[in-house]
């Protein structure tokens, strides 16, 4: 466990051999055990911004206008506490992380991701006999709405709120290997279908990897952003 | 100018600072020097409870999803067989297309799918009594990180529950809340415990 050089919950810096921050008072050692509260407080809110989406949609709301809700919601609330914390993920926005190749191997490794994942629910589908369409509600708006809602936007907002938030405050107080599993858990729970979280939580680690393994947020981003463009190219051709 | 000092421990504080570095005492108070208090944490216990109840909603989760799937199923069929009968001699490819038209599925397509969901809904009550499980086994290994997911998912799963029926929400509510008061427990035992042992 590394000493902290800012206080995690106010971002100010701590003094030289201080035991206790000067901004907020908090105990150095207390601070760096904070991430495990903040990850579930943040985790919380980000579930409520889910469940209230899913009340609208029970409630007769269009699934578009309502994932259209939920994706507003979800990136203020993420953008408002980076804001707040923005000394937890800023320095990984200053780093490409990886080159040309890194990128490449992305981008290669991309399609077995999605055939992995598309394969499991409609396997899963089919074996249930359940009529299922990852774009339902969303066909009659169009291509850019689509690509906009379900490939760019939760690669900007998820990877800032998993990758960079809730990884980045676990990191600093538990093991990596710790960090990794439950902000991965909490990644994949958040998606609300208990029997996705057999893909998304292997998918949840791999995007942990590429954010450690880079230093830098824009690797996961990437390969988030390839994986749902090419659920959306699979489900639309 | 005279240097600015802490009124508890006299550490110098810098006029910006709110709090003292040394001890933590808000700047311009003077907080007499309290003992240390005496910590009793007993994770070893906490965890130990926080495993047994991770054992028992494991159980009740696999017995929960097998009443649960008696009674969708036993709904379903009563449901499909009341549709058999308002639906009885009409035309099959008229039936499909009007089927169409409000659901998006043919006859056969919908009696499947309300019958696959059943079946879903008790796949999904085992995977989550197994993950219980495995995480009952993984707490004695690593106790803050399978209290912590335990936590998380469990309150999903509350969550998704509450809305799909908003019943479900009081159903075994002592369970729930002593449950989730066992895992937090739990969790803030084995946060302390780690914060004495880093220091």
């Amino acid at each position: 466990m590394t000493l902290e050089t800012h206080c995690p919950v106010c971002a100010t810096a701590f003094k030289d051999a201080a035991a206790f921050c000067a901004g907020c008072g908090k105990r150095r050692g207390d601070v760096e055990t904070e991430g495990v509260a903040f990850a579930i407080r943040f985790y919380l809110a980000l579930l409520a911004v889910q469940i209230l989406t899913m009340v609208l949609v029970r409630t007769g709301t269009a699934a578009f206008t309502a994932i259209s809700f939920a994706t507003g919601a979800l990136a203020l609330v993420t953008f408002v506490v980076a804001g707040v914390h923005h000394k937890l993920v800023l320095p990984a926005y200053r780093r490409v992380g990886f080159g040309p190749i890194g990128y490449g191997l992305i981008l290669i490794a991309s399609p077995v991701v999605i055939l992995v994942i598309t394969g499991y629910v409609h396997a899963l589908a089919h074996a249930f006999g359940i009529h299922h369409d990852e774009l339902e509600g969303f066909r009659d708006h169009g291509v850019p709405a689509i690509v906009g809602l379900v490939a760019l936007a939760p690669p900007i907002f998820e990877e800032l709120a998993f990758r960079g938030l809730v990884y980045g405050a676990l990191a600093k107080s538990l093991r990596r290997s710790e960090a990794y599993l439950i902000s991965s858990f909490a990644f994949a729970m958040l998606h609300l279908s208990i029997p996705s979280l057999l893909t998304h939580l292997p998918l949840g680690l791999y995007l942990c990897w590429l954010r450690e393994r880079s230093g830098s947020m824009y690797p996961s981003m990437f390969a988030h952003f390839c994986h749902n463009l090419g659920v959306v190219i699979a489900e639309l051709y | 100018m005279e240097e600015l000092r802490c009124l508890r421990c006299a550490a110098a504080v810098a006029e910006n600072e709110k709090f003292c570095a040394a001890c933590g005492a808000a700047v311009g108070t003077a907080i007499p020097q309290d003992p240390p208090p005496k910590i009793d944490l007993d994770a070893s216990g906490k965890l130990g409870t926080a495993r047994k109840w991770l054992l028992a909603v494991s159980i009740l989760t696999l017995i929960t999803g097998f009443v649960m799937f008696a009674l969708n199923k036993s709904s379903v069929e009563d449901q499909i067989r009341h549709a058999e009968q308002q639906i009885a001699g009409m035309d099959p490819v008229q039936r499909d297309q009007l089927m169409m038209q409000n659901v998006h599925m043919t006859w056969d397509q919908a009696v499947a799918h309300d019958r696959g969901q059943v079946n879903l809904l008790l796949f999904v009550n085992i995977g989550l009594a197994v993950v219980y499980l495995g995480l009952f086994f993984f707490a004695k290994k690593n106790a803050l990180t399978a209290t912590v997911i335990a936590l998380l998912l469990f309150i999903t799963v509350i969550a998704i529950n509450a809305v799909i029926e908003p019943t479900s929400l009081v159903q075994g509510i002592i369970v729930k809340i002593l449950f989730i008061g066992a895992l937090a427990k739990a969790i803030s035992a084995a946060t302390q415990e780690r914060k004495l042992a880093a220091a």
